[in-house]
């Protein structure tokens, strides 16, 4: 299988502090890999990298069989081009000031693939946003506001806001925490029927696996290195 | 009435009411910004920056209503291209430019001899002073306000929901916060003027404290927070005129009622 994201000899960190040396990944088209370690370790970081919201010191890196780094002409649409393509969910660990209703949250998921500066967003875009929330079985929610929705609900609003992009490549930060047990097994099936719907690759940080979320190959990252 | 239609009338009066209508129905939107990001500090840096710059504006010769917007402009340009970053934090710099501030302020008074309470009428701020430049001044700045929000729209409800997120799809965040903090301290150096720097959240904040609370979308809470502010400031001013009170002081109380009427409203709605 081809790469989907390839991450090569990469060291990043902020300002005086190394987060990640010598760092490599390989992730294949269509697989789900739960990258694990303690706090502090880089998890994050490498999320960052992917997104191209940090630049390494050093290193390359591929993503959607583009390269990313070592920078080249044409970086900043390379970059805009490739963020179309992947999609992101971030921990809710807190609520928004801003009132915004589920469907709305998730329409926004379209920007910048669909809808953006002056290109407002049309009746595609919300046909493609019930569509989102009806896949995950959350389209009876979709007037409610953000901010009411438990822990497990809004993961399941983030993960539409990202499936309605239609990436080929998704990324989640600790999706799992503040989850209680029951949340956590929802999350699971989300995954599981996730993947069924596309062939798209998940890169999912965790401090632990997700059991029941189908074959996975969990990777370890601790002291900026990986252990598989 | 006939009372209130004759000052009304009078140059001096229509300019201040004129001005006062135009910068509540436009920079309460501003409060969206700055309760979204929690930025509260940001107006008291305004405000220290303000008398700094009123003070350097008296010691070089030119207004001190002019020296507090270009200083409270190129502060608040700082604090935009500084947001975000790791080194020092924006409270840290906020910190650093109040306190820095205020005392460079005290210094100037004592060494240049500049007349302390020429440079502490921004603290006061004087709309019935307001002339046909001043006037031009409030709608530049309402007019910008509202041009960014209408074409930025989008983009801007992206950041104030979640930037790390509208980063990662691409938003140009730092852009767009550089734009905010911006806006924010044009809105903020220009109330100055109107209704002096303790008074300044009955225009930018207040409004949008009560929108926020009660709108269902982004577009619901900037309409909510453009019309409250634009009571606070209509009801402020006639106040004001009617029973011969400070208008600035007017206009924050009826800012305030506003902000408890609806407080009252939606506990009634959430009890029934």
């Amino acid at each position: 299988m081809a790469a989907l994201l390839s991450l090569r000899q990469v060291c990043a960190g902020y300002g005086r502090t190394a987060v990640l040396s010598d760092f490599n990944l390989d992730m294949a088209s269509g697989e789900l890999v739960f990258l694990r370690g303690p706090n502090g370790a880089g998890k994050s970081t490498v999320l960052k990298l992917i997104l191209g919201l940090l630049k390494p010191r050093s290193g390359d890196i591929q993503v959607l069989h583009t390269r990313l780094w070592p920078k080249r002409p044409g970086y900043s649409l390379a970059l805009d081009r490739l963020r179309q393509r992947i999609a992101y969910v971030p921990q809710f660990h807190t609520l928004p000031e801003l009132p915004v209703s589920v469907a709305e949250f998730v329409m926004l998921g379209r920007w910048g693939s669909s809808f953006s500066w002056l290109r407002p967003a049309g009746s595609r875009d919300r046909r493609a946003t019930a569509a989102a929330l009806d896949q995950l079985g959350i389209g009876h929610l979709a007037s409610r506001q953000l901010r009411t929705l438990s822990g497990g609900q809004r993961q399941k609003a983030g993960l539409s806001r990202a499936l309605v992009r239609q990436p080929e490549l998704l990324l989640m930060d600790e999706p799992a925490t503040w989850l209680d047990e029951a949340s956590r097994i929802d999350l699971a099936q989300t995954i599981v029927k996730v993947r069924q719907l596309s062939a798209l690759g998940m890169l999912i940080v965790t401090h632990q696996d997700i059991p029941g979320a189908g074959a996975a190959r969990s990777v370890f990252l601790d002291g900026g290195r990986l252990y598989e | 009435m006939s009372e209130l239609l004759r000052l009304l009338a009078l140059p001096p009066v229509r300019n201040a009411f004129i001005g006062m209508l135009a910068a509540g129905a436009t920079f309460s939107l501003l409060g969206v910004v700055i309760v979204s990001l929690h930025l509260s500090s940001i107006r008291f840096v305004c405000m220290h920056t303000g008398l700094l710059g009123a003070a350097i504006g008296l010691a070089l010769g030119f207004s001190p209503a002019l020296g507090a917007l270009l200083l409270v402009l190129l502060v608040s340009l700082l604090l935009g291209l500084r947001g975000g970053r790791q080194a020092v934090s924006s409270n840290s710099l906020m910190g650093i430019f109040m306190t820095g501030s205020l005392a460079l302020t005290f210094i100037m008074l004592a060494a240049a001899s500049v007349p302390a309470m020429d440079v502490f009428s921004v603290f006061t701020g004087n709309i019935l002073m307001l002339g046909r430049a001043d006037l031009y001044l409030v709608f530049a700045a309402g007019l910008v306000v509202l041009a960014v929000f209408l074409l930025a729209f989008r983009e801007l409800q992206l950041v104030l929901l979640d930037p790390e997120l509208a980063a990662a799809q691409g938003v140009p965040v730092r852009l767009v916060n550089i734009v905010l903090y911006v806006l924010v301290g044009t809105g903020v150096a220009v109330a100055l003027r109107l209704v002096g720097a303790l008074l300044v959240d009955a225009i930018i904040l207040l409004p949008a404290v009560a929108a926020l609370r009660t709108a269902r979308s982004f577009v619901a809470a900037l309409v909510l927070s453009s019309l409250f502010g634009l009571l606070a400031c209509a009801g402020g001013f006639i106040m004001a005129l009617l029973l011969d009170w400070p208008i600035g002081a007017s206009t924050a109380a009826v800012a305030v009622l506003i902000l408890i009427g609806q407080m009252a409203v939606s506990r009634i709605i959430i009890r029934s």
